[in-house]
């Protein structure tokens, strides 16, 4: 009996079934549904790639870094700058220098070279910041936030500034973020049932033994630093040509603060906990926004988040999953 | 001339942090919490001050009063949030933190809308006299003057007084002060309300200077006063005042002697700051030996 | 029968999942001097913790005798259990580094508010330590090892305690250190505090104790008068290194 479950369990991995409804529930929102609910979903999904990219960074290493935000902003403006036509760019940023004014990138590679060059500058600021510790780790990426915000707002040669860059083009239709979405948590899922993901997990544990053991722990954080990174800079390029609008303003703490409501809530370290966390408070977010408007009580959703995670924080840390899988997506029984 | 308005503005500056600051490093010393907090406790102060003000209550009153209600506040927030949270893992009270400014912010845009107030500031201290040829705001020499009154009323405190030695004892070890038959909750309670009570007093001088408030306006000094508290080395009283002074002439000097382009990257300069020192000098300047990198 | 300062009955304590502390029980009489003798990890450190409150008691109860009252201190805060009249010197010393001399001195008298009392205990304890009172103002992280073994006595004693626990004295010092802080344990003894006392070095331990208890792996395995100890076989093997 148990050897046919198992059989069963390998021939077809529950995460391609899963990513097959997914694409079947794609199908059916695209072709049925309005253009506004289309919009709301992709949202959420695009809340779901930040948020398991987080947990790569955060859940499976133990690391708190805030600094999402700042990637995203980078990765963004690389995309953006990229995609931007080049009769906008003239219009819009009419110092760029030659080699850039005359680029003209097609959606896909724009969104890969913003997550990669948002990837180098996890690599090369990771590199000595990694090694703080918890909390000044966190206040250090929030630094980092601004450093940031601070660069795109005083080169307006190339950013245009604090008007940042808008009429972009919409090109982020919901296909383009499902697969990006089936991209990252399959990345994700991989590295945590790796040798490094268990590794790392083991350093969220206890960091010393690890490093007793002879793991690079150094070299494992960057490395959870860098791919998170990479996902939160390609998140930034599809946020851009999903809203239509860049501004150095776009990706701020409060951004950082909901991702962390979702790793917490969902559980540190848990793949399907984030995603289900991810959907439901983006859900909430999504939902709140044109209340907040018709009431006019902005700042509701976002009142709302805080208390909620301050009451998990005080009744239940360990937040839905913990660090496990739900039980029937798991591959070992 | 220049140097001269430079350093006076530091000095205004300084004072501004230096009142953040050191209530942030007292809650720090004894718990190790991060607390996002209490930059938003000064926004309270700010806007709490515009009320006062609005009832045309005497200065000196609304500056006690604001002393009072935001230790009010500092009580409530640690009741209400971090008591419950005694004994979690350093990270959770800093996420809790972090909850309860987006919280306070979010409040304040709620009652009051995102849209800077204007902060009508009382004829007395618009009056002006000339120092070393420049004319000064008698809110000015107000806020300098009041801070180095209050700084060194809370050294003595906390030097002299049976309980701020308990302050300090409870800070270094929090289990041995227990022995000594500390309440410990009580000495973190102080901690808060103290603490606060600086923040909004700082938020009310802050309005007056400049002129405006709004509900964010309290987040980036809350980081800034904690840039300063590491630079005076986390959980020194003294050392949070000095390091508010360095960050408060650091920022003015910054902005007044480089060019105008480069202006824009004082924020910028402020948290490359904070990463250097906490990679490079992370006791600070006075404070005691402490596990910053892992 | 000399009445029972403080009476410990079946105390169970757990840390974690990890049962540590099974059914110990013990008693200190007024006027003693009791030891609590084990080898490392026996749990003598989690007993006098849990009996100042640090950890939680699964089952068990200890109480404690105030003048005329018989408290039940199980599980209490430790702040109030040390207003009872108990104060433990902890291991490892653990006086405030940051603090003057002077100062952990007076913190350790925070709750009287009998300030001329205060003071002539002070002076007491500036008596047996007079270096102390030499180094009054440095700070307390800048004296050797075995002043702030002083220092953390003489601290212990500034609350006026009933019954002074102290865990390991000896750990960590020279030789002639651990006489000197031994006979003064031996001078407050006689000067009326009633004592329990946690070691690691059984000898020493045995030769200033009325009755001793040994602990092993959560459990009092014997007990006995210090003589009756140090006469015993397998306390000298196991304890004593006399084979």
């Amino acid at each position: 009996m148990r050897l046919k479950e198992l059989n069963l369990r390998s021939k077809i991995p529950p995460m391609a079934v899963l990513g097959l409804i997914g694409l079947i529930f794609v199908v059916i929102v695209d072709k049925f549904l309005s253009a506004y609910i289309t919009s709301v979903i992709s949202f959420i999904f695009l809340y779901m790639i930040l948020a398991v990219s987080l947990n790569i960074t955060n859940g499976f290493t133990g690391l708190f870094s805030l600094g999402h935000p700042a990637f995203m902003g980078v990765g963004g403006y690389i995309a953006s700058l990229l995609i931007l036509p080049v009769f906008r760019k003239e219009f819009f940023l009419p110092e760029l220098p030659q080699w850039l004014a005359t680029q003209q990138w097609s959606f896909f590679p724009a969104i890969v070279m913003g997550g990669l060059i948002a990837a180098i500058v996890a690599l090369i600021i990771g590199y000595p910041v990694l090694r703080l510790k918890d909390h000044y780790l966190g206040v250090a990426t929030i630094g980092l936030i601004f450093i940031v915000k601070v660069i795109l707002k005083n080169n307006e040669q190339y950013t245009r500034g604090a008007l940042g860059l808008n009429g972009l083009e919409f090109k982020t239709s919901i296909w383009w973020i499902y697969f990006w979405l089936v991209i990252t948590v399959y990345v994700a899922w991989k590295l945590k049932f790796s040798s490094y993901g268990r590794t790392m997990l083991g350093m969220k544990e206890n960091e010393m033994a690890c490093s007793c053991l002879g793991s690079n722990v150094t070299a494992l954080k960057i490395m959870a630093f860098v791919i998170g990174a990479f996902f939160a800079g390609v998140s930034g390029g599809l946020w851009a040509h999903l809203t239509t609008v860049i501004t150095p303003d776009s990706f701020s703490p409060s951004l950082a603060f909901n991702l962390v409501v979702m790793l917490v809530i969902g559980g540190t370290g848990s793949i399907s906990g984030s995603l289900i966390a991810a959907g439901g408070i983006s859900l909430l977010i999504e939902y709140l926004r044109p209340l907040e408007e018709a009431l006019g009580m902005y700042g509701l959703g976002q009142i709302l988040i805080s208390v909620v995670l301050l009451f998990v924080l005080i009744f239940r840390t360990r937040g839905l999953l913990g660090s496990s899988e739900l039980k029937f997506l798991q591959k070992e029984v | 001339m220049y140097i001269t308005e430079l350093i006076i503005n530091g000095l205004i500056q300084g004072s501004l942090y230096a009142l953040i600051a050191i209530g942030f490093t007292m809650v720090y010393g004894i718990l190790r919490l991060i607390n996002f907090a209490h930059g938003d406790v000064m926004m309270i102060g700010a806007f709490l001050t515009i009320g006062l003000l609005k009832i045309n209550l005497p200065w000196q009153i609304s500056m006690l009063l604001i002393l009072l209600v935001g230790g009010a506040v500092g009580f409530t927030i640690d009741k209400v949030a971090f008591r419950p949270m005694r004994g979690a893992p350093q990270v959770t009270g800093f996420i809790a933190s972090l909850a309860l400014s987006l919280l306070l912010q979010n409040l304040g845009i709620l009652l009051f809308s995102a849209q800077p107030r204007n902060f009508f500031l009382p004829e007395f201290f618009r009056k002006t006299t000339l120092v070393f040829g420049l004319e000064v705001r008698y809110l000015s020499f107000v806020i300098v003057f009041s801070t180095f009154i209050l700084l060194t009323i809370l050294l003595l405190f906390v030097k002299k007084t049976k309980l701020g030695i308990a302050m300090r004892a409870t800070a270094e070890n929090l289990q041995v002060a227990r022995l000594m038959g500390i309440r410990v909750n009580t000495t973190i309670m102080v901690a808060f309300v103290i603490g606060s009570g600086l923040a909004a007093y700082s938020g009310m001088l802050w309005g007056g200077r400049y002129g405006q408030v709004d509900p964010l306006m309290g987040f980036l000094p809350g980081l800034k006063a904690f840039v300063a508290a590491v630079i005076g080395g986390v959980g020194s009283i003294a050392g949070a005042a000095i390091g508010g002074y360095i960050l408060g002439f650091s920022e003015i000097l910054f902005v007044g002697l480089l060019p105008v382009g480069m202006s824009g990257y004082r924020d910028a300069f402020v948290f490359g700051l904070l990463i250097i020192i906490l990679l490079f000098l992370p006791n600070g300047i006075l404070g005691t030996s402490e596990e910053v990198r892992a | 029968m000399e009445a029972k300062l403080l009476d410990v009955k079946n105390l169970n304590v757990s840390i974690g999942k990890t049962h540590i502390l099974k059914d110990v029980s013990f008693s200190v009489s007024k006027g003693e001097v009791v030891a609590l003798i084990g080898a490392n990890g026996a749990g003598k450190t989690t007993t006098l913790e849990s009996v100042m409150g640090f950890n939680k008691t699964q089952s068990g109860s200890v109480l404690f005798h105030k003048g005329e009252q018989e408290t039940d201190i199980t599980n209490m805060a430790t702040e109030k259990i040390v207003s009872c009249g108990l104060s433990l010197c902890p291991e490892g010393r653990q006086i405030f580094a940051s603090l003057s001399v002077h100062e952990n001195i007076v913190i350790g008298s925070y709750l009287r508010k009998n300030n001329a009392e205060v003071k002539r205990d002070q002076d007491y304890v500036f008596s047996l330590f007079p270096i102390l009172y030499k180094r009054q103002n440095q700070k307390a992280g800048s004296l050797s090892g075995g002043e702030q073994m002083m220092l953390a006595v003489g601290r212990s004693l500034m609350s006026k305690p009933t019954l002074l626990l102290l865990d390991e004295p000896s750990l960590g010092l020279a030789p002639l250190m651990v006489e000197k802080i031994f006979s003064l344990l031996q001078q407050i003894h006689k000067d009326g505090t009633s004592i329990l006392l946690v070691e690691q070095n059984a000898a020493k331990a045995l030769d200033i104790a009325d009755r001793v208890y040994v602990l092993e792996v959560g459990r009092v395995a014997m007990s006995g008068t210090g003589t009756e100890m140090k006469n015993n076989k397998e306390v000298q093997k196991a304890y004593l290194g006399i084979v």
